[in-house]
């Protein structure tokens, strides 16, 4: 797999991942001359950042933080690589001036601990040679407030039986939008859905595949839904129960992230007049 | 981002620092989606105290600035030593030779060796409209808030980038529809002294990045002060309004907000969570800074009081310069005013280990910079307590 971050602060660097889902604290937290990890509440506590690819949600504590990944770097025992999901103010200062590769916007979760790890923040890719992604598009469509959602089948590859939005793989060079109308046409029969939003994408790691999932929220002016071999039942839901059900990895953040996406007006107008 | 030719060229061509410093600053852009980087006219750069920013911080600063100078009016934030004086704190000699070295780089580029948390209190303030890059986040609220400058919180990186080549990332509070109230506050709980600080500690829990308005918070200049450093050291504020009283209060309300109440109970709850020690060491006043004027206000209440154990009194070098009979008659009554550096970023430690004070900020921070225990409490109550 190779994914598409944003570049922090450029170069390369590869190596195996260390990966914490807790937010990092550097002043305190790492040693300063040897890279250890000294925090004792952390689970990395007496591991070493040096020449990691280091996976985390963003920095905590103390911005002198900075200055602890400057002084890594000054003696080569910085991580080889940062990849942080939310850059504030500590990582991105440290990675500046430590000269230390770096991409955001990237879950920690989307790596496996220990996996070798290629990062070329000149780029902003982030690579996993064992690892094979899927672009999936996920649709929840919505009437009157409630959310359109589908119980897979027996009958289909993965997942089967979990809850999820109408969803497909995207397939060669296909236009994300396209896919995202045809599955709706062909696993739900709903005519003339209206884009109301598309979210950021959400990240699902599952062993050696990782789902690149692409939501969309969608207006429909029915709940006439006409279901193909692909699921077995639906239910039209209020957005707060949909934590409660047993959903396909990460369907709650995908619908979070659809219904927090950019409005379909704003989208249009992204893309500028028709030529 | 857009980048004039000149930045473009300082971005390529400049010395190596001002290379660093200038990725910098388009780093931060990009992340917080700034489209250019605009002109500043003041900087002002923290983690000057070997406190805080310990040996990495300093090989930093050391390697920065040896090929750098200042584009742009510089002041810095305290260090950690009076410079005349620190002998008299108790501190090492090897502490004071690391400070020294920070003392060094700095000077090296050209900043105004200010050595204060309150820049706005030394010469000519900022004006209203006016572009900053200052970090110290008591200084940034103060000069935001009852300025009307405009400064985002920055930090000793970011604003050492800005004054070596005069720019800031455009984002934030630069912004106009970045500072407008997000929260009402109604304060109904008696204010004064301590209280302002109390106000701050408490509120800064309740906002959820809002900034607050206040229809009524009366007050001097100087409560401004402590409260603004208080809300900043519990919450990110770096601005609030106050009706008929801060510069930008009338474009300041759009919309329908909710309203938050600190009640008198609030503050007693924020002064027992900060208060942590049973008999005081010391009277520490500071954290921010003390002006002219409240050098004079604690003369007053050092001659009625005549304290029974150490005073430290912290405050700039200029205040000191002006209030200078206010500063012998805190000596003669056994109090040290210190100038240089502050409450929290000196190393008290060697000394102290239960510090009583009467500011928001130095309680917030005291335990866990200078490991001490705190008792929070109203000046001239501390004082009389230990007459």
């Amino acid at each position: 797999m190779r994914i598409q971050a944003k570049r922090l602060f450029g170069g390369r660097g590869q190596g195996p991942a260390m990966v914490s889902s807790n937010p990092i604290s550097f002043l305190g937290g790492v040693a300063p001359t040897t890279g250890e990890i000294i925090d004792t509440h952390s689970p990395l506590s007496g591991r070493n950042v040096s020449g990691r690819i280091l996976a985390f949600p963003g920095g905590k504590g103390s911005t002198v933080g900075s200055y602890i990944l400057y002084g890594l770097a000054r003696r080569g025992r910085a991580p080889a690589a940062i990849i942080v999901e939310r850059p504030d103010t500590i990582v991105t200062v440290g990675a500046v001036i430590g000269k230390i590769p770096a991409v955001y916007g990237i879950p920690p979760d989307v790596l496996h601990d220990g996996e070798w790890v290629e990062v070329d923040a000149d780029k902003a890719t982030v690579r996993v040679r064992d690892v094979t992604s899927y672009d999936v598009v996920t649709c929840f469509l919505r009437n009157r407030g409630r959310i359109l959602l589908l119980r897979r089948s027996a009958k289909v590859g993965t997942f089967q039986g979990t809850w999820a939005g109408v969803s497909g793989y995207v397939e060669g060079d296909e236009v994300f939008l396209e896919r995202a109308l045809k599955e709706i046409s062909e696993e739900v029969g709903i005519a003339d859905p209206v884009l109301a939003a598309t979210g950021e994408p959400v990240y699902a790691r599952n062993g050696d595949r990782l789902f690149i999932v692409h939501p969309y929220t969608f207006e429909v002016d029915t709940r006439n839904v006409r279901l193909d071999w692909e699921h077995a039942e639906y239910r039209w839901v209020k957005p707060a129960e949909i934590s409660a059900f047993k959903g396909v990895p990460k369907l709650a953040e995908a619908y979070q992230s659809a219904a927090n996406g950019v409005p379909a007006r704003m989208a249009n107008r992204r893309r500028g007049p028709p030529p | 981002m857009y980048l004039t030719p000149e930045q473009e060229k300082l971005l390529q061509d400049g010395r190596p620092s001002e290379q660093t410093a200038m990725k910098l600053l388009v780093t931060l852009g990009e992340v917080h989606g700034a489209g250019r980087l605009i002109p500043v006219t003041w900087a002002h750069i923290s983690g000057a105290s070997y406190l805080t920013i310990g040996d990495t911080g300093l090989e930093f600063l050391e390697d920065f600035c040896h090929d750098v100078s200042v584009r742009v009016k510089t002041t810095v934030n305290p260090i950690s030593i009076d410079l005349e004086r620190w002998r008299e704190m108790g501190v090492p000699k090897e502490y004071a030779e690391k400070q020294m070295k920070i003392v060094e780089a700095y000077r090296g580029i050209g900043v105004e060796e200010t050595y204060s948390c309150t820049p706005y209190l030394i010469g000519q303030p900022p004006s209203k409209g006016e572009h900053l890059a200052w970090a110290e986040s008591s200084a940034a609220i103060y000069a935001n808030a009852v300025l009307g400058a405009r400064t985002n919180r920055e930090g000793g990186p970011s604003a050492l980038s800005s004054a070596v080549t005069g720019f800031t990332p455009e984002f934030g509070l630069h912004l106009d529809e970045n500072r407008k109230a997000g929260v009402k506050v109604n304060v109904e709980a008696k204010l004064g002294g301590m209280r302002y600080s109390l106000l701050g500690l408490a509120l800064g829990p309740m906002l959820d990045g809002e900034i607050p308005y206040f229809q009524k918070l009366p007050g001097s200049d100087e409560d401004l002060k402590w409260f603004g450093a208080a809300l900043a050291s519990t919450s990110d504020a770096t601005l609030f309004h106050v009706e008929k009283r801060t510069p930008e209060w009338r474009n300041s309300l759009h919309g329908r907000l909710r309203t938050i109440r600190v009640t008198e109970k609030d503050l007693k709850d924020a002064q027992r969570s900060f208060s942590t020690g049973e008999e005081a060491d010391a009277i520490g006043i500071g954290s921010p800074q003390l002006s002219a004027k409240e050098l004079e206000a604690i003369a007053v209440l050092m001659k009625r009081y005549r304290p029974k154990l150490p005073v430290w009194v912290f405050s700039s070098r200029d205040a000191k310069s002006r209030a200078g009979d206010a500063v012998k008659t805190i000596e003669r009554f056994g109090g040290r005013v210190w100038a240089d550096t502050c409450l929290e970023v000196s190393p008290l430690y060697y000394m102290f280990k239960t510090m009583a004070t009467p500011s928001g900020k130095g309680a917030y921070y005291l335990p866990s910079l200078c490991k001490q225990k705190v008792i929070l409490e109203d000046l001239a109550k501390l004082l009389r307590r230990y007459s």
